[in-house]
């Protein structure tokens, strides 16, 4: 996507004059209730979306506008992202710090779950379905129904049925 | 990234038709279809609840779509997935279409063996849907005969799927020995072994031709080569092989090695010319260890040679073993028990590290009157930036780290003029300390302590 520049000439590509400063490379996102934030590119590059919209030359002069994360949400993606492509190699310390990250309500790690889908953070999406799928692990049926409020809508006997069906999985 | 479907929810059973109205559109038409039973039914909802509702009230893990839930579905024990289907109607057929599978034991502070996990897999593979799997995860702790043709239809199954990832954990002490036969396919790319016996036509990879991962932890190879032109990754630890020769690594493109412990003969490292790191642990192993180094006296090529230093039927006896595969690295770390004569054969015709920029060694390479090891290996590193010895302690946590720097007035020819860092870890400045000190301090290195 080509970009015009304050003298009139095209830029193309990664909008070197813009946006994009030479020495800090930096990237400019956009949350979807108008929020600036400023990340470098490394950083931003963890985002496969966003990576391959850099690659593809489809950042213009503005930044990137992401109109499915919030402000609050896409804060949180950033601080995750910044974390890890600091120091990528203490782990220890790495791993203190996801734990930490992920010490948050079910209804935030959802959010944060959708966000990293969309904007396609592998590390980050495994990370909280490994937090929600250890909070399923050992608990009986009725107990993840209560942790995630999910309403039971089959009869008794259609449930009854169902467990049947499948028995092999509940011996 | 996992697609996101339609707004329509997939769901099996016929709702009543004010829900299917409120259902189209957006995500979030789930939790509004819930609140609408309550407005329009004019009833509470059929479940009692034993205690409280939760907090947020809302279902909003029912909110995300398949396609996430298909993912985090996946983390679960195979077992636990599926048990997921009596939940509630929107979780009936999730299981089903999961993006990987887990089939290891259902509660993860112990292991099943095989019998256990047949109970269930059985079963699951037959009646989940046939999606492409991203991950297979097999693991189980003691197996039989009669469970052998079970454990490799699974594998099959997962190759059919197109795995990306497969992991096999064998735990227990028997090798659980796979099929001599090459692994097919197109899409696998990262192989995780524990516990399991190899076979020439299996460590051929010829036919992965996107496999870039491979590890293999506690392994029995019984093969003469490992080939893969697209591997960039690979760890070999405290893997096995009871051959007379060498295993070959053949692997031309990798990035990064660990070889760490290995029983048997060292395997011989085949250039590799794009390594960027190596990690290399010649531990206590019995065939490579001079017979004669414990009497003090050192193996000639001659007659009091021991067994182990004569010739082995290595295909080019003169050639380096590890190190000069490793040569165009730039970071090492090489560490090696006493007694192990790899490295020190390897000095004899020790390649230049052309690229070489930090490196770390232990205690093995400052033996000797001189610490030939240590001058030949920094005499062949023209731009080494960074050295660090580890000398004589039995963990990492060293108790006394020193750090030297160089004078800048005069840097003898036989040391890299970029070498700007020298790190000594040491558990206490003794004798052997000292030697090693005043032996680097020959190079007008300074030192001051941490």
């Amino acid at each position: 996507m080509a970009a015009t520049t304050a003298d009139g000439s095209k830029v193309v590509g990664g909008g070197e004059k813009s946006n994009v400063d030479e020495e800090s490379k930096m990237i400019t996102l956009f949350s979807s209730d108008g929020e600036r934030f400023e990340v470098t590119q490394e950083a931003a590059a963890m985002s496969q979306t966003i990576h391959h919209m850099m690659e593809d030359g489809c950042v213009d002069d503005e930044g990137v506008h992401l109109p499915n994360v919030g402000s609050s949400i896409l804060a949180m993606v950033i601080e995750y992202c910044n974390r890890h492509v600091a120091s990528p190699d203490e782990k220890e310390d790495i791993r203190s710090f996801d734990a930490g990250f992920v010490n948050v309500e079910h209804h935030t790690l959802f959010d944060i779950i959708r966000a990293a889908n969309y904007l396609d953070v592998k590390e980050l999406m495994d990370l909280c379905c490994q937090t929600v799928a250890d909070s399923i692990k050992s608990k009986s049926v009725e107990e993840i129904r209560e942790l995630f409020g999910i309403v039971n809508d089959f009869t008794p006997e259609e449930e009854a049925e169902i467990r049947k069906e499948n028995q092999w999985a509940f011996e | 990234m996992v697609g996101e479907t339609s707004e329509v929810e997939k769901t099996e059973e016929v709702h009543p038709p004010i829900l299917v109205f409120l259902a189209t559109g957006s995500i979030g038409g789930q939790e509004r279809a819930v609140d609408a039973r309550h407005l329009f039914d004019g009833m509470p909802p059929r479940k009692e609840r034993k205690s409280a509702p939760p907090v947020s009230g809302v279902d909003r893990i029912g909110a995300l779509p398949d396609s996430i839930l298909h993912h985090l579905l996946s983390f679960l024990p195979a077992q636990a997935a599926v048990r997921t289907c009596v939940l509630a109607r929107r979780w009936h057929h999730l299981w089903r279409s999961t993006t990987g599978l887990r089939i290891v034991a259902l509660d993860d502070d112990y292991y099943a063996d095989v019998e256990e996990l047949r109970k269930f897999v059985d079963h699951l593979l037959i009646l989940r849907e046939r999606t492409d799997l991203d991950s297979v995860e097999i693991e189980f702790y003691g197996f039989c005969e009669e469970d052998q043709p079970y454990v490799k239809t699974w594998l099959r199954y997962a190759l059919m799927c197109k795995v990306r990832t497969l992991t096999l954990s064998v735990g227990g002490s028997k090798y659980f020995f796979l099929e001599d036969l090459p692994l097919v396919s197109r899409h696998l790319g990262t192989l995780d072994l524990d516990g399991v016996g190899l076979k020439a036509a299996f460590l051929d990879f010829a036919n992965c031709p996107v496999l870039e991962n491979l590890k293999m932890t506690s392994c029995h190879i019984c093969a003469g080569n490992i080939s893969s032109r697209s591997m960039k990754h690979l760890s070999i630890t405290s893997c096995s092989s009871e051959l007379d020769c060498r295993v070959r690594v053949s692997t031309p493109g990798l990035i990064s090695l660990k070889l760490v412990e290995f029983s048997g003969r060292t395997p011989l490292l085949e250039n590799m010319a794009l390594l960027e790191t190596a990690y290399v642990d010649l531990g206590q192993n019995y065939k490579d260890v001079c017979l004669n180094y414990q009497s003090g006296v050192s193996c000639g090529a001659n007659n009091n040679a021991c067994e182990n230093c004569v010739a082995i039927k290595d295909n080019c006896s003169s050639d380096c073993v590890v190190l000069g595969g490793i040569s165009s690295a730039k970071h090492l770390q090489l560490l090696s028990k006493s007694g192990n004569f790899i490295f020190a054969r390897d000095l004899k015709h020790c390649p230049t590290f052309t690229k070489l920029k930090t490196l770390l060694l232990n205690g093995y390479w400052c033996k000797g009157r001189d610490l030939d090891p240590l001058a030949c290996i920094l005499k062949n590193s023209p731009v080494l930036e960074k050295l660090t010895l580890q000398l004589f302690s039995t963990g990492s946590n060293h108790k006394v780290v020193m750090k030297g720097s160089y004078s800048s007035m005069e840097r003898p020819a036989a040391i890299s003029e970029h070498l700007n860092i020298v790190e000594v870890k040491c558990n206490v400045v003794d004798e052997k300390i000292l030697k090693v000190l005043k032996f680097l301090t020959s190079f007008n290195i300074r030192f001051g302590f941490l």
